[in-house]
């Protein structure tokens, strides 16, 4: 790991600090980061229709339930785009095995229920520990940014409800005939269940890259904080200024410092 | 250029400043404080209140709108830019050049909440505060006001107390005194293996007759921070 490939800028962080530059590399991943939810959340989807077809929550739960193997994807393309290693999008894909298989015991039974899942995923997917030393490595990490990984987790999942919510009113506003917003969709669940959950992981889909960043992003910056990265990378960069150009290199330094 | 979220600012002397921009997670939950407290604030009233009668009504509507608009209008202007929850989470509102904000870019933006809370529970400021640059909301954007962390407190220098401080033979730009400091106050506790191997790094650029780069290492960075 080569970490002055790094394309985000190494400094000691707080955590909602960390949060907020999760947002930016969201943003930056956007699009792929939600076609690459879709690579597991369409097939599943469709095996839940599947499944079941009546008014129940169950299919909105099995969704929700999956959601940490959908955000997989997302990490692992994000974890190599990090360090500049462009895998792209047709790559992430065909190394299925390295993201699908991690862990995925653990991370779809007792690791679905903690609360700063986000935080502790690239645990499971990039270091693979296995479980006795997993608690150690999660105890270590959490020390700190334990807070911040909750909410995060309990932010993110209200905006994403808040914006399934928008979408349905803004529907009822443009199209106040054919949809009667007073829960009328809600008691017809039987005949629009499809749509409606369908919208619902869409609305997932849409927030997955800026929850799975920013949990990436806490990640990293524990890391940071406990091996000394950023140290590493400044020293790195000053020898190789110095190796490249090692006359000027002080004369230089004098004129950046002004 | 790296990924982050510092703000640089030039101000019209030439200087250059410089904040760390909080964007939608910190504060929402810095709103959602600030709501549960005008929530607190309206129930204490209307029980009080209660004994009034039809002026009650009247007098816990008029409370309503005046905490509503008033109160983050009035700890902006008057309570150096945070309210009661901005401070909770040492995040601050100023101008896009980071002087203070007054009354009439407050009032603005406080005013197009109406515009960010639609349509509903402001997933409009939520959207602007995730696609935009500078993490704005639509309220924001018409001020030009941003939301800054408030700068973090000094280190602890107590850990250096053994470390003899070295003068530096060389010059070294700001990143590079900011490296060596955090490496001296051992910040995040690196093992000394892990010190070690940070500090080997940069052994060419040592005096030779250094035989610890770590002791060395720390007492530069002791130097920085103003022992002689």
């Amino acid at each position: 790991m080569r970490l002055d490939n790094l394309i985000i800028e190494t400094r000691v962080r707080s955590g909602w600090a960390a949060i907020d530059l999760g947002i930016i590399l969201g943003r930056m991943f956007w699009l792929r980061g939600v076609l690459l939810y879709m690579v597991l959340a369409v097939p599943i989807f469709a095996l839940t229709r599947l499944v079941s077809d009546t008014s129940t929550l169950l299919p909105y739960l099995i969704l929700w339930w999956f959601k940490p193997l959908f955000e997989r994807p997302i990490l692992y393309f994000m974890s190599r785009e990090i360090l500049s290693e462009a895998v792209g999008f047709w790559k992430t894909l065909r190394r299925w095995r390295e993201w699908l298989l991690p862990c995925i015991g653990w991370v779809l039974t007792t690791r679905r229920i903690s609360v700063g899942r986000g935080m502790f995923a690239p645990i499971s997917l990039l270091e693979k520990p296995d479980s006795s030393e997993y608690g150690k490595r999660k105890s270590v990490l959490a020390s700190k940014y334990a807070n911040q990984s909750t909410w995060l987790t309990i932010v993110f999942c209200h905006l994403e409800s808040f914006l399934a919510i928008a979408c349905l009113v803004l529907l009822a506003i443009f199209f106040p005939e054919q949809i009667e917003i007073n829960l009328l969709l809600l008691n017809e669940l039987k005949e629009n269940s499809a749509y409606l959950y369908f919208g619902f992981l869409l609305m997932m889909a849409v927030v997955a890259p800026f929850y799975t960043a920013s949990g990436f992003i806490l990640y990293i910056s524990r890391r940071v904080e406990l091996e000394g990265w950023d140290i590493e990378i400044c020293f790195r960069d000053w020898m190789n200024d110095f190796k490249a150009n090692p006359r000027q290199d002080s004369e230089a330094a004098q004129v950046r410092s002004q | 250029m790296r990924l982050d979220t510092i703000c640089p600012v030039e101000t019209p002397e030439g200087t250059d400043l410089q904040a760390e921009l909080a964007g939608l997670v910190p504060r929402a939950l810095a709103y959602s404080v600030d709501f549960l407290l005008r929530m607190a604030i309206l129930m204490a009233l209307s029980i009080v209140l209660m004994v009034a009668g039809r002026v009650g009504d009247g007098l816990l509507l008029i409370a309503f709108f005046l905490l509503e608009w008033g109160y983050p209008v009035f700890f902006e202007v008057l309570r150096n830019g945070q309210t009661i929850g901005k401070k909770a989470f040492a995040i601050k509102v100023v101008n896009e050049d980071l002087t203070p904000v007054r009354f009439g870019s407050s009032f603005i933006r406080n005013l197009l909440r109406t515009a960010d809370i639609f349509p509903f529970l402001y997933v409009s400021g939520s959207i602007s505060m995730i696609v935009t640059k500078k993490f704005q909301r639509l309220g924001d954007l018409a001020a030009k006001t941003i939301v800054v962390y408030d700068e973090r407190p000094e280190h602890n220098t107590a850990l250096l107390d053994s470390v003899e401080p070295v003068t530096p033979s060389y010059p070294m730009t700001e990143d590079q005194q900011t490296a060596f400091v955090n490496f001296a106050l051992n910040r995040g506790q690196l093992s000394d293996a892990r010190q070690h191997e940070i500090a080997a790094i940069i052994q060419p650029k040592m005096p030779m007759r250094v035989t610890d780069p770590v002791e060395y290492v720390r007492g530069v960075g002791k130097w920085l921070l103003g022992a002689k």
